[in-house]
């Protein structure tokens, strides 16, 4: 039985579907990122991801500031946005600060979070330009310094940290709702975070199979496969639990804003099933190099990678819509 | 509790569901119409509480961005099976609006300050500071506030802030012709709500108990679909300024039974979301580490 007492959801709107989609890639390729500048950084045999680290690096800073004006625009007033950080003088009664911090709202630490993570993009953003020979390498200066922060160890864990927070925000900030489904869990938090690193290893595999990088392939091909087994388990807890406090019909069997069929077909199909079916078998195959010898290599077969990590997305964005819209269909 | 906070008691037992509270609340705090009631099949019409109910005398449905206070019509008839046997009929009215929870829901997640606890121990919105996030629609226990989206901010009852100020009692409470609605000092309601069920309770009308506070009362409802089954005083949220003395069941008024702060799940779910952070790092790391041993070991053979 859905609690009767709350009013419609209003965040059941694509414009929030779409915002968290994309931050949740953002922080899942800054998540890949940090993951291959930090393994790559402890050994030559890394140089491929670091390849595909850089050219990822172009994705997250764009993604951020579409996020930014998705906000933006559904708040409907641009300026309105920096009551969250700045104090509003007509808000003077929790404190003197001149910055506004409310520790006991997720939107808050959301807020703050966000923009830090937002700043940090900038690394492997100018770390792209610079791989790329957009911006020349120098033994000092400003190249000197991007180069040491995209690959600094310390730095990258810190980043991934920020990157795991960002993709995690999201469902902790549904967690803490009187809303149907939303708040009958304390796992979204956890999910969101788990397909936002899902996604961020879609977005590594298509760059990986597009750009021919066999060896980082094959790591992110057992990235997708232990990501997708998590989001599973993940799953099949979330509907036990949906189940047990009565909640689960509005998630597996709603038609009237579709979230069964898109929790089935993406989330269950696309997202898990997907990659978990067709990427499951895969050890090091043989790769032909120069002079016709064959060496073997922890590779992967290039040339369906791509297609499993453009499904993967299509998948999380099904997981977006179908949180999203299951409070608003468990009212209905 | 807010020392010397101020609230209302509402005893539903002399509500007469004339709405004078309604139309004194829209006519003080001067709140727009919204956009009218629609016929009950236009489906969005419905959700956006401007339809017309078709329930009983009920015209507003539910609390709402453009009423902020709401009088419920509740009717115990029973099945008619053609006689004129109607003594066990009741009609229950109450005049609802914003709580002003001792622990408000809306309240703690606001990020901007906009909803704050006044000097009255009521939970009041600066306009100016609100930025229509909405996410105290969804923390509310008890679907009170709402989106104003003419405004794109947040309405709901402010416990007539600006009439508190001058020493004056609500709007709501002032109109209400049977005191239905008393404004005072919640201490000093309390005592009278503890007297009124007594009270009740002395004339066998054992039905009666309070909602919001946990004064000790007792009973057993004697009319209606849950007629017998015990009843007893409930503190929620930590206690409500605004509260009710009612004579069923809270789920027979639209009140939620056991409302829970949506805060409960902050730290749990930010504990779960921690564990899942170091599995993914682990098993990032793990994917990564694989590779390159069968990397290193192929480059041996």
């Amino acid at each position: 039985m859905p609690n009767p007492y709350v009013l419609e959801p209003h965040w059941a709107n694509w414009m929030l579907v779409l915002e968290m989609f994309v931050a949740g890639v953002a922080a899942g390729t800054f998540f890949l990122i940090a993951l291959m500048n930090f393994t790559a950084a402890r050994g030559a045999v890394g140089a491929e991801d670091r390849e595909v680290a850089a050219r990822m690096g172009f994705i997250p800073l764009p993604l951020m500031l579409l996020v930014g004006l998705l906000l933006i625009v559904d708040l409907g007033e641009p300026g309105r946005f920096l009551n969250i950080i700045f104090r509003s003088p007509d808000a003077a009664e929790r404190g003197p600060s001149p910055l506004m911090f409310n520790g006991n709202s997720p939107m808050a630490w959301g807020t703050y979070v966000i923009t830090v993570f937002g700043a940090l993009t900038l690394i492997p953003f100018l770390d792209a330009l610079l791989h790329t020979g957009r911006i020349r390498r120098a033994k000092d200066g400003l190249p000197r310094l991007i180069e040491a922060a995209a690959h600094n160890p310390v730095g990258m864990v810190v980043c991934a940290l920020f990157a795991l927070a960002v993709g995690t925000y999201s469902g902790i900030l549904l967690n803490v709702t009187s809303q149907n489904v939303w708040g009958d869990t304390i796992l979204l938090g956890a999910m969101y975070m788990v397909f936002s690193a899902l996604s961020g290893a879609a977005v590594a595999a298509i760059v990986a199979d597009r750009f021919k990088f066999p060896r980082t392939a094959a790591a992110v091909r057992q990235l997708l496969v232990w990501f997708a087994a998590i989001a599973g388990i993940l799953v099949l807890i979330l509907v036990i639990n949906l189940a047990i406090v009565g909640r689960a019909l509005p998630l597996v069997a709603d038609l009237d804003q579709l979230v069964a069929p898109v929790f089935w077909l993406g989330v269950v199909g696309l997202a898990i099933l997907y990659p978990l079916l067709t990427l499951w078998r895969g050890g090091p195959i043989r790769v032909k190099r120069g002079g016709g010898t064959t060496a073997v290599v922890a590779g992967y077969d290039l040339g369906r990678l791509a297609f499993v990590g453009a499904g993967v997305l299509l998948g999380v964005l099904a997981f977006r819509y179908v949180l999203l819209y299951s409070a608003l269909a468990a009212i209905q | 509790m807010t020392v010397n906070a101020k609230g209302m008691f509402v005893d539903t037992t002399v509500c007469t569901g004339c709405k004078a509270c309604q139309v004194a609340c829209k006519q003080w705090n001067e709140i727009e119409p919204g956009s009218g009631p629609i016929g009950m099949t236009n489906e969005k019409a419905v959700r956006e509480h401007t339809a017309f109910t078709g329930d009983s005398y009920d015209n507003t449905g539910h609390l709402n961005a453009y009423d902020w206070r709401h009088v419920k019509f509740i009717e115990q008839i029973g099945p008619d099976k053609g006689t004129s046997d109607r003594t066990g009929a009741r009609w229950l009215m109450m005049s609802d609006s914003c709580k002003h929870c001792e622990q408000a829901g809306c309240l703690e997640v606001c990020p901007t300050g906009a909803l704050y606890r006044t000097q009255f121990g009521s939970v009041d919105i600066h306009q100016d500071v609100c930025i229509g996030c909405r996410y105290c629609v969804g923390a509310c226990p008890f679907g009170v506030i709402e989106f104003n989206k003419n405004t794109g901010r947040v309405n709901k009852c402010i416990l007539c802030q600006d009439r508190l100020e001058q020493g004056m009692s609500t709007a709501c409470a002032k109109a209400c012709p049977t005191s239905s609605l008393t404004y005072g000092k919640v201490d000093d309601l309390k005592l009278m709500a503890a007297e009124r069920v007594r009270t009740l309770h002395a004339r066998g009308q054992t039905d009666a108990y309070i909602y919001g506070w946990d004064l000790g009362n007792k009973g057993t409802i004697t009319a209606g679909p849950n007629k017998g089954a015990a009843v007893r005083d409930m503190e929620v949220v930590g206690g409500l300024n605004v509260f009710y003395l009612l004579m069923d069941k809270p789920e027979v008024y639209n009140l939620p039974a056991n409302p829970s702060l949506p805060q409960r799940n902050f730290a749990p779910s930010a504990g779960v979301a921690l564990i899942s952070a170091a599995v993914l790092g682990v098993t990032g790391l793990a994917a990564f580490r694989r590779r390159r041993m069968a990397d290193a070991a192929a480059a041996t053979e």
